[in-house]
């Protein structure tokens, strides 16, 4: 790894670059598509008489907007939920001694071996019959555990030194106040963490939005996003800019945070 | 996620009673023991009663009621009143031509996608990581796919490999692959799909390898330049070995991604109805699933097929496991 020639790495930088680019070739084409009329569709990739934003206002038209609302607040309600949830059961999984401990442990990382497509019949029915599909009860309310999430939190509790607790007990400090004012404050790593990795999931997530909504009033980006491909199915040009729609927010954040996408990466390790 | 089951356990069987000793040592220098016991048992249980009752409500319940479904005749409109069959759903199961035409393509995009995800996404983190200059630059523009949804992927895919569009004409020059709308052609659908797993889920490998390649240390590399390795001896004797945890979880992660397809297909669609289309080409187990519980209204034999999917994906996990133990005692 020691000794290169300059001109090598650069010939390999450009070369990998390339390579970059057409793998990302299916988005710069979108792009490319979004900015065209109708008169220019299907030229293949030549410079078009002239480039349009009218496709973005049909998107919006479409219910781009709503669609946006609906993805953010699945996203940010099962976000505060999970956050909640898994972060307290990891913290008395990691540091309190109770009774019946393991059995819990056991419960709680037992949803990791099961799939979660295997829930959907029931979860629906259970929708059903508590009045609750097309509403946003559906789609958070279900998801707002995560047993993976959980484990990651407890590893990270052990790692952080008791210590802390101990002279925070000594001070008079109760299991909460402990929580709350000595470990929460040194946690925010994992707790964004646990942010991206849901954000990710989440905003992208297809299948359990399209079981628990069919009315268009409810759809998330990536049901919308699929509803515009079956109504505009010869004009790719809209379709194309709801792509680049979906895909913005997105991109744009994993822009900002590349660091901690990286980080909550590692995780995937033991997603599935 | 299976891979590390077990790791898990044996860990769980640990590390409480390591905290525990440390706890009750705290306990003591309080004076006040019992009380200051009972304390945590209490704020023990209020952390993580909240998990329990949700995970109970929204994942064991659920799970229990679709394994007893399996066995049951469960009519879409009368849900609440499921009548016992037995082991039926199985046995048509078995007999189904859809369903057998499912697992077949399921098994067609697993078998192509992982060792492609794998292989290639090892050969381009080494390569990243063996330049010096916009590694970071690199890094992002590979992994961008992989923080985008499976629809948009497979909808600006769907519209690249149009007939007489520039790749597939390519494609048929060299290749002779019929120059059509891939996504819509019964000949290439499959393909197609496994194309667009590939291509979804390779940066999401990238980075998982060059974690890997990171971890290894420098020294390592130069005492082996000093040895005489290089290049692909490098790779071969050295990176490669390291990286082995990686591969294997690698490996695993991908099986189950593929083996659990949906998004790409149902896109692929043209409408909900129609999924698997063209002709069935394109469905998967998760697809068959979907569609016998939403089309066709039949909930029981769609979790039957679920059930099996999850015993397969079991059996897969703990087998890899016991081999990965194994060979883990020889080493």
């Amino acid at each position: 790894m020691a000794m290169r020639s300059k001109t090598s790495d650069v010939s390999k930088f450009t070369l990998l670059s390339i390579g970059a680019i057409a793998y990302l070739i299916p988005f710069i084409y979108a792009l490319y598509t979004s900015l065209l009329s109708k008169a220019d569709l299907g030229g293949g990739f030549v410079f078009p008489s002239r480039w349009v934003l009218e496709n973005y206002r049909y998107v919006i038209n479409a219910g781009l907007f709503t669609w946006y609302k609906n993805s953010l607040i699945m996203t940010v309600g099962i976000i505060i939920g999970n956050v909640f949830f898994n972060t307290l059961a990891g913290y008395a999984l990691a540091r309190i001694t109770f009774p019946g401990k393991q059995v819990v442990f056991f419960i709680i990382i037992g949803t990791m071996m099961i799939s979660g497509q295997i829930t959907i019949v029931p979860i629906y029915i259970m929708n059903v019959n508590l009045g609750w599909i097309n509403t946003y009860k559906a789609l958070i309310i279900p998801f707002l555990t995560n047993g993976m999430l959980t484990f990651f939190m407890r590893q990270y509790f052990l790692s952080i030194p008791i210590e802390l607790e101990e002279s925070a007990r000594i001070d008079g400090l109760g299991r909460f106040g402990m929580f709350l004012r000595i470990v929460l404050p040194i946690s925010k790593m994992s707790l964004a963490t646990q942010i991206i990795f849901l954000f990710r999931e989440w905003w992208n997530q297809l299948l359990w939005p399209v079981t628990l909504t069919n009315k268009l009033h409810m759809f998330v980006i990536t049901v919308g996003l699929n509803s515009l491909k079956g109504q505009y199915y010869e004009w790719m040009n809209i379709s194309m800019t709801g792509v680049i729609c979906a895909i913005l927010p997105v991109v744009l954040v994993f822009i900002v945070l590349q660091k901690q996408f990286a980080q909550s990466l590692a995780l995937v390790g033991i997603k599935g | 996620m299976y891979l590390w089951i077990p790791t898990v356990l044996s860990e769980g069987l640990w590390e409480p009673y390591v905290s525990q000793e440390r706890v009750s040592e705290n306990m003591k220098l309080n004076g006040k023991p019992l009380s200051i016991k009972h304390q945590d048992y209490l704020a023990g249980y209020a952390f993580v009663l909240p998990i329990l009752i949700m995970m109970g409500i929204w994942f064991y319940y659920p799970a229990i009621k679709s394994l007893l479904f399996s066995f049951q005749e469960v009519h879409f409109f009368s849900l609440n009143n499921p009548t016992p069959n037995g082991l039926e759903n199985f046995r048509e199961l078995f007999k189904d031509q859809q369903f057998r035409q499912a697992t077949t393509n399921t098994l067609f995009i697993t078998l192509v996608s992982v060792p492609i995800l794998l292989i290639g996404g090892f050969i381009i983190a080494y390569a990243i990581e063996n330049v010096f200059i916009g590694k970071t630059v690199l890094r992002t523009l590979f992994f961008i796919p992989a923080v985008t949804s499976a629809v948009a992927l497979t909808m600006s895919l769907m519209y690249l490999f149009v007939m007489n569009g520039a790749i597939p004409t390519f494609f048929h020059t060299v290749f002779k692959v019929p120059n059509v709308t891939w996504g819509a052609d019964p000949r290439t659908a499959l393909v197609f799909v496994a194309i667009l797993v590939i291509w979804k889920n390779l940066g999401l490998f990238i980075i998982l390898y060059i974690n890997a390649i990171n971890n290894i240390p420098h020294e390592i590399f130069e005492a082996a330049a000093i040895d005489g390795a290089k290049g692909f001896k490098q790779i071969r004797l050295i990176v490669i070995p390291l990286v082995r945890n990686t591969t294997v979880l690698s490996f695993i992660l991908s099986v189950m991604w593929c083996m659990q397809t949906f998004d790409e297909p149902f896109t692929l669609a043209r409408s909900g109805n129609v999924i698997g289309s063209p002709a069935g080409t394109t469905s998967t187990i998760i697809t068959f699933f979907y569609s016998q519980n939403f089309r066709f209204f039949r909930p029981g034999y769609a979790s039957a097929a679920a059930c099996l999917l999850f015993v397969v994906l079991l059996v897969f996990s703990l087998t890899q496991n016991v081999i990965e133990r194994r060979m883990g005692g020889e080493q």
